[in-house]
């Protein structure tokens, strides 16, 4: 393993940043919505503690594969996620391979699948109802965010996310991140989709048997997937060129200027239902990602 | 657009909690907040034990003396014991408890002696019944008389 490997996946933007950062981004979602709604919000520390109670209390016993199971989903999210910040371009000419865009899109949907296989190991009727509907939902916003990264894909003709990152003046480019940024509530299961963690109706769904250290590896996981997400979007969106701190910087300035807006949008949204969300998606969303890729490829061939 | 006019106009307004628990909040005369009780005016009957529903108060007894004890991490702070008491001995305060991290930190033990019922004869006569009303132990270590009309334990043995 090279050392600029290393580098990702330990330090920067790999575990020794991201998990940090997961805290700073959840604290930033958790102040942006309380000053949206005139509270005063958590102190920045607040993620840490919460992580720490859950660490120290103690759960009720479960016993044999589904204790094992319960336990292994979040650890798998935890770990996906800490691999797929790792494969982030942050910095011009980072280690990556030719395809690398597909292996970080799996990556991507590992703690989706996660919560889905946990609300039906569970055995609670509200987690499994949670799990459907993160189901149902996560097929209807992947199609777009498959169909807006194969945008990109075409528009900078590679797959390689090194290349992808390199901003163009395509307007293929910047409709595919603008794509990837529709599909973020629903991954990241916020407002208004957030029909499949919904506290006030199923009890947060799939992790509504969850406690103790488990959950505060589902609350890593999630804040995780805020820093992969937004970071992935972050990657599309810096120009090339520069030092790398500027790249660094700039990395962590557009993520978080992404988890304000997407807290924004939480807030000021309320819950669609399942068929709205999926109509949402399955329509508009789609349609708009459609006809990019079809612009993106008619515009390649005509090139 | 009202909803973005709405999002400006909180951000503009700025918050409106506090942040605790460095502030000190006003509360009305009507908060229910710790219960205080009057060991001037207590007479011992536990009947404030006996209506709380969270076991916050409790009475023992041992001859004479009776210890109340209040535990605030249990109090529902409900006021069924303000309501009870007869002699109006308990009250609540109106303001915020102070925070607290175990749970006996707030807890106050109050050692009395019970007093003498007042009768009205008695109190006509000026006699010294009410002269006996004790303060705490603490204050005051002289063993009460047993109670007009209650046999000891030690007499009926």
């Amino acid at each position: 393993m090279n050392t600029s490997l290393w580098i990702h996946l330990f330090l920067f933007p790999g575990l020794l940043f991201a998990v940090p950062a997961s805290w700073f981004y959840v604290w930033g979602e958790h102040k942006a919505t309380a000053r949206i709604q005139r509270r005063i919000g958590p102190p920045l520390l607040q993620p840490v503690y919460d992580l720490v109670k859950l660490f120290g209390k103690r759960t009720p016993a479960r016993h044999g594969i589904e204790a094992n199971l319960l336990r292994l989903w979040p650890a798998l999210s935890v770990l996906s996620m800490v691999g797929a910040i790792a494969m982030l371009p942050v910095f011009p000419g980072g280690p990556g391979f030719a395809g690398d865009a597909v292996i970080l899109v799996a990556l991507l949907e590992i703690p989706s699948i996660c919560f889905i296989l946990a609300g039906f190991t569970s055995g609670s009727v509200f987690a499994q109802i949670g799990a459907i509907r993160e189901a149902i939902l996560s097929v209807a916003c992947n199609v777009v965010f498959l169909l807006s990264i194969v945008t990109i894909a075409v528009t900078g003709r590679t797959f390689h996310l090194s290349d992808l990152a390199n901003v163009t003046s395509n307007p293929g480019h910047w409709i595919g991140v603008f794509g990837i940024l529709l599909c973020i509530p629903a991954k990241l299961r916020l407002n208004p989709f957030s029909t499949s963690s919904a506290e006030q109706e199923i009890y947060s769904g799939a992790l509504t048997e969850y406690a103790g250290a488990a959950l505060a590896m589902w609350k890593l996981a999630h804040g995780l997937e805020w820093v992969a997400l937004t970071g992935f979007v972050a990657t599309m969106v810096v120009p090339a060129g520069g030092a790398w701190w500027v790249h660094a910087i700039l990395f962590v300035a557009i993520s978080f200027a992404e988890v304000l807006l997407l807290s924004a949008v939480a807030a000021a949204t309320g819950r669609l239902t399942l068929e709205r969300s999926i109509r949402f998606y399955w329509r508009w969303a789609a349609i708009l990602a459609v006809l990019s890729i079809s612009a993106s490829v008619y515009a390649r061939f005509r090139s | 657009m009202n909803i973005l006019r709405l999002i400006f106009d909180n951000l503009r307004r700025g918050t409106v909690s506090y942040p605790m628990p460095h502030t000190h909040l006003c509360t009305s005369n009507q908060y229910r907040g710790l219960i205080i009780n009057d060991p001037e005016r207590c007479v011992g009957c536990s009947q404030c034990a006996y209506v709380c529903p969270s076991a916050a108060i409790e009475v023992t007894r041992s001859g004479d003396n009776y210890t109340w004890t209040y535990n605030p991490s249990k109090c529902a702070f409900c006021g069924r014991c303000i309501d009870r008491c007869k002699p109006r001995t308990l009250t609540m305060k109106s303001q915020l408890p102070p925070l607290y991290s175990t749970q006996d930190e707030l807890k106050q033990v109050l050692n009395m002696v019970r007093k003498r019922p007042v009768r009205p004869a008695a109190a006509a006569a000026g006699t010294a019944a009410t002269a006996n009303v004790t303060a705490p132990i603490a204050e005051n270590a002289k063993p009460a008389e047993p109670m007009a009309g209650i046999p000891r334990k030690e007499d009926l043995a």
